[in-house]
């Protein structure tokens, strides 16, 4: 069984310092590993990031992080990641950790993605330069997080991602606002590169729980959808079937 | 040709007010939603602090004078642990 903690879209600023921390105290007895799915920060400077890394800096399970696009509009998304890395959270852009989880191992692969649409109302690259590039980005992003879940070779593999990969998860935003929030390249990636779980933040006001369009699953872990300072999942350690020893969090099953 | 209408002068207002939250230097506020009825403006969405909830409402009052704000936001600072553990396990192959 892999216990998985996962949360995004936090937004972290030092006007909110010490609100995070005491939320994660138990975080190390739930889930043996946390993900981050980007939007970290609030303007993406590395003054953020060092608040967020004081609140990060005594979770004792193994973080992995995608920065979202509020981190990147300081213009210093290797500064931020810099920050985080120095606490020892694994950022991923394009690339991939492999986490040991009692005896098995936990392959992520990460990328903050890009919008787009989905199926039967997606860009293209035509057009206008920017149209292109918008959409040669996208398609760029996802094509390399199909290439690392398919290099993994591990028990299990995670996608984390900050944009959508499948609309499910956008249930409750604006119909019109889809493609600046994900799309479906992203599946496509998933489906192709074998993910049992796909994490993603970005839509404030969708929906936690979808599928790709290969069955998937997709979690959308953005703080105010979860309404929790993170989410918890299992998975079977094999990546496949049901494990039905998968326990409630260690503080709820705590005397109250 | 003549001018905008009413509903569209206000839509445009609203759209500048939310560009104006977006791109604030002290902000980066994207996800308000401003809701214009009568004399009130409803704003809805999340911010992270009590802080930034104030800020957003000092922004929109600039953009948006006359107007009384509902500040219906939610503030998600100190979001609780969560109390159950959704098992995935199962139909995947």
């Amino acid at each position: 069984m892999i216990r998985v903690a996962a949360a995004g879209d936090i937004h972290f600023a030092p006007d909110a310092a010490g609100t995070l921390k005491p939320h994660l105290e138990h975080l190390g007895e739930q889930a043996d590993l946390f993900l981050l799915a980007g939007d970290l920060t609030r303007l993406g400077t590395p003054e953020e990031a060092k608040a967020l890394a004081d609140e990060l800096s005594d979770v004792e399970v193994p973080m992995v992080a995608v920065l979202g696009n509020h981190d990147y509009h300081a213009d210093q998304p290797d500064e931020l990641t810099a920050v985080l890395e120095g606490i020892g959270v694994s950022v991923l852009e394009g690339t991939s950790v492999v986490v040991p989880v009692n005896g098995t191992t936990v392959g992520i692969a990460g990328t903050k993605g890009f919008g787009g649409g989905f199926v039967g109302a997606c860009g293209s690259e035509f057009g206008e330069p920017e149209m292109k590039a918008f959409m040669t980005h996208s398609r760029g992003l996802a094509e390399q997080l199909e290439a690392c879940l398919r290099a993994l070779d591990t028990d299990v593999k995670i996608a984390l991602m900050h944009y959508a990969p499948c609309a499910d998860t956008l249930t409750g935003e604006r119909l019109e606002i889809f493609p600046f929030l994900g799309c479906y390249l992203l599946g496509e990636a998933v489906d192709r590169g074998g993910a049992t779980l796909a994490v993603h933040g970005h839509a404030h006001r969708g929906t936690e729980r979808g599928l790709t369009a290969g069955g998937h699953h997709v979690r959308n872990v953005a703080q105010p959808v979860i309404g929790h300072a993170y989410a918890l999942y299992c998975l079977p350690s094999d990546g496949s079937t049901a494990d039905p020893e998968c326990p409630a969090p260690a503080s709820v099953m705590a005397p109250a | 040709m003549t001018g905008m209408t009413e509903s569209e002068d206000l839509g445009a207002l609203t759209e500048e007010t939310r560009r104006a939250l977006a791109e604030d230097p002290r902000l980066g506020q994207l996800d308000v939603a401003i809701t214009l009825r009568g004399h009130r403006a409803l704003l809805t969405g999340h911010v992270v602090t009590r802080d930034r909830q104030d800020l957003v409402a000092a922004v929109v009052a600039e953009h948006l004078p006359g107007y009384e704000i509902d500040n219906a936001m939610t503030i998600l600072e100190n979001l609780p642990e969560p109390s159950v553990s959704e098992d995935l396990g199962g139909e995947h192959r």
